[in-house]
């Protein structure tokens, strides 16, 4: 049930204050005071910004679900704040408190190091099983000749 | 919670529940009947032919980890993400010619540790024993949980409902169809996964512009579209090592190769690797559209179900819930298996009871089958997520097996020195990298450091293996029992 | 450096079709398996 006064307080997040990821990846996760509840008449409304005063922002979601998995993120700092909206998209409550998360992929020497050590691992395998197969099957004729 | 709303109604995951798990057993019993000897109830009288040998190959491939997976894979590491989960495919192609070397060299062997007894002694064999049951089980738990968790996302069925109706179809008729039961519906199970992809993959492709999938997720995800995304460009050889060492080492395809008819070996396996390749980008695809239908994915792992559902109705749910359901049972029941298989003729019969006959036997591979199916059901009931990522540490463990398997079966100056050593510090260096680098290098360093041992003991202390050790039938002719 | 459009679309396409010429094959094998006598 939604209170008369129409003001909510808003969600939190549930995620550390200062996030790092090397792979551009995040789950953003919110809580609401209190039981959450399925047919609630509210919604949330996510949204992401380069600034820490969202002068340029894009909302992410709009929906009922407490979560939203955000992948393939580009380098650079991101901010987060959510709040809860009605279905006409009227806020019920304030902002959140913004949380802001490091984007920063690993380097791509690393990534270029090890492409480079799985190859050699790879084909040398595929080089021992083809060889392999190429001199047993000589062996297998020779003695079936034999 | 974080809920999201299950996409069929629990009724309908009933009924299709009955409908298969029925359909697994009256099949699984009427085909058991075939196997009158334990050679037949193991390996399914060692003349399963191309088809059905192909079929059982790529459907254990496909688990709920190429189902469910592939498309996080897509989400997580986009293009260069499928692509890599493709490549685990490798393992099954390079199996192609070690199958028929098995064969060969072992016409009446049962299992991979069979192999690894005669081949590199009993140290060797212990050590490989406790890397193939440990990765077997954790296998096993992460499928039934995978399935649990499914029924609930996808039916609203509770977890432990779930979990407990497909562990016991699976235990159900592997237990009375053996080897047979796991290969003939493994046969049903492939042709559904395939043709339930096409339809789910073909559905979302043509009610999807291509363009405007592209266009957004060069917005909102651009990493995924990017050619030099790290952590993608990692995972390639990572995931493809992983894949290797997993079939090169596991039982489960040892198993396979015994029980293939003369000849039908290689095709069998160079055929599964190819109607594998595509399904993890035909089903990862469908992550990428998720942006264009507005489908909010706060789960990662779930994003194929709900895209699909989301774009095909009730009808896309129903596919996905049959093809998940499909790819579970295939594993399950190849799992349950092999590792009763190595657990029966390695451990029962080879350590604790040598004179066992056939009825014995049977028995005891049945109580193992029940006794795997309740384990892991115990295990899996509390629902303790962070428990399937241990599989993940299983990566560094079956990297570590790959050298000493190839070389081992070509090499006649492999030795157990090598093998011992390149399992040990495969399996110590790979959990090493696991942890202070991350996971996406793990089976890789595992592997590399295995290869490094076993090339070095290989050239210091070379052997000279007489190949006629691996046939134990010709054991007792030659005098040569150990 | 992205992938292109172009290459996304076929890889995506080419695997379809290539699993859908899976099923036919294995269906195509067994009957051949199953003239021959030699399904197990």
């Amino acid at each position: 049930m939604l209170p008369d006064s129409g003001h909510l307080s808003p969600p939190e997040f549930n995620i550390p204050d200062t996030n790092y990821t090397n792979s551009g990846q995040l789950k953003v996760i919110w809580l609401v005071e209190g039981e959450p509840s399925r047919d609630s008449e509210y919604q949330f409304e996510l949204q992401q910004s380069m600034d820490s005063d969202f002068g340029k922002s894009e909302t992410l979601y709009k929906g009922p679900d407490y979560a939203t998995f955000l992948s393939g993120l580009r380098n650079g700092t991101y901010y987060y704040r959510v709040r809860i909206v009605d279905h006409a998209g009227n806020p019920l409550s304030d902002w959140s408190t913004t949380v802001s998360m490091v984007v920063q992929h690993h380097s791509l020497f690393l990534a270029y190091v090890l492409l480079a050590v799985g190859g050699f691992v790879f084909l040398l395998t595929v080089g021992i099983v083809v060889h392999g197969f190429l001199t047993t099957r000589d062996e297998s004729l020779k003695n079936a000749n034999a | 919670m974080l809920h999201q709303t299950a996409i069929l109604s629990p009724v309908m995951g009933w009924i299709l529940i009955a409908v298969l798990g029925v359909l697994w057993i009256a099949l699984g019993m009427y085909w058991g009947r075939k196997a009158k000897s334990m050679e037949g109830y193991m390996l399914a009288g060692r003349s399963v032919g191309l088809a059905l040998g192909a079929a059982t190959a790529m459907a254990t491939w496909v688990t709920s980890n190429t189902t469910m997976l592939a498309p996080q894979f897509a989400f997580e590491l986009g293009i260069w993400g499928m692509i890599a989960y493709s490549t685990a495919s490798f393992g099954l192609f390079l199996f192609a010619p070690l199958a028929q070397r098995i064969r060969r060299l072992m016409p009446y062997g049962y299992t991979s540790g069979d192999f690894v007894r005669l081949r590199y002694g009993k140290i060797a064999w212990l050590i490989f024993l406790a890397i193939s049951i440990f990765y077997g089980f954790t296998w096993l738990i992460s499928m039934g949980m995978a399935g649990g968790i499914l029924m609930n996302a996808l039916a609203g069925i509770r977890y432990e409902v779930g979990m407990t109706a497909i562990l016991f179809v699976c235990v159900v008729y592997t237990l009375f169809g053996g080897l047979y039961a796991v290969i003939g519906t493994d046969y049903i199970q492939s042709l559904i996964i395939l043709i339930g992809i096409v339809i789910v993959g073909w559905g979302v492709l043509t009610k999807s512009d291509m363009n405007a999938v592209y266009t957004n997720l060069s917005e909102s995800r651009p990493m995924l579209l990017s050619v030099l995304f790290p952590a993608a460009i990692m995972a390639i050889f990572n995931n493809l090592l992983f894949g290797i060492g997993e079939i090169f080492h596991s039982n489960v395809w040892w198993s396979r190769a015994f029980a293939m008819r003369k000849g039908v070996g290689w095709k069998a396996y160079i055929l599964s690797g190819i109607f594998w390749f595509p399904v993890p980008i035909a089903a990862g695809f469908i992550a990428l559209a998720s942006g264009i239908f507005n489908v909010n994915v706060s789960s990662p792992d779930m994003v194929g179900p709900l895209v699909a559902a989301r774009v095909l109705g009730q009808m896309g749910a129903v596919v996905v819930f049959v093809v998940f359901f499909c790819s579970l049972a295939s594993s399950i029941d190849s799992l349950l298996a092999a590792t009763s298989d190595l657990i029966t003729e390695d451990i029962y019969r080879k350590m604790i009871h040598p004179s066992a006959g056939e009825e014995t036997l049977r028995r005891v591979s049945s109580w193992i089958i029940v006794g795997l199916g309740v384990l892991t059901w115990i295990v899996c009931l509390p629902r303790i997520g962070t428990l399937a990522t241990v599989l993940f540490f299983a990566g560094p463990m079956v990297g570590s097996a790959i050298w000493p398997i190839v070389t081992g079966l070509y090499w006649k100056r492999a030795n157990s020195t090598g093998a011992v050593f390149g399992m040990l510090l495969g399996t110590a260096v790979g959990l090493f990298a696991y942890f202070e680098i991350g996971w996406f290098t793990a089976s890789l360093i595992g592997a590399a450091t295995s290869m490094v041992t076993v090339l070095v003991a290989t050239y210091l202390r070379p052997a000279k293996f007489d190949w006629r050790r691996l046939d134990e039938s010709q054991h007792h002719a030659l005098g040569a029992e150990q | 450096m992205t992938f292109s459009v172009f290459f996304v679309g076929i890889l995506i396409k080419a695997a379809l079709a290539t699993t859908a010429v899976s099923a036919v094959v294995l269906i195509t094998l067994l009957v051949i398996d199953f003239r021959k006598g030699k399904v197990w």
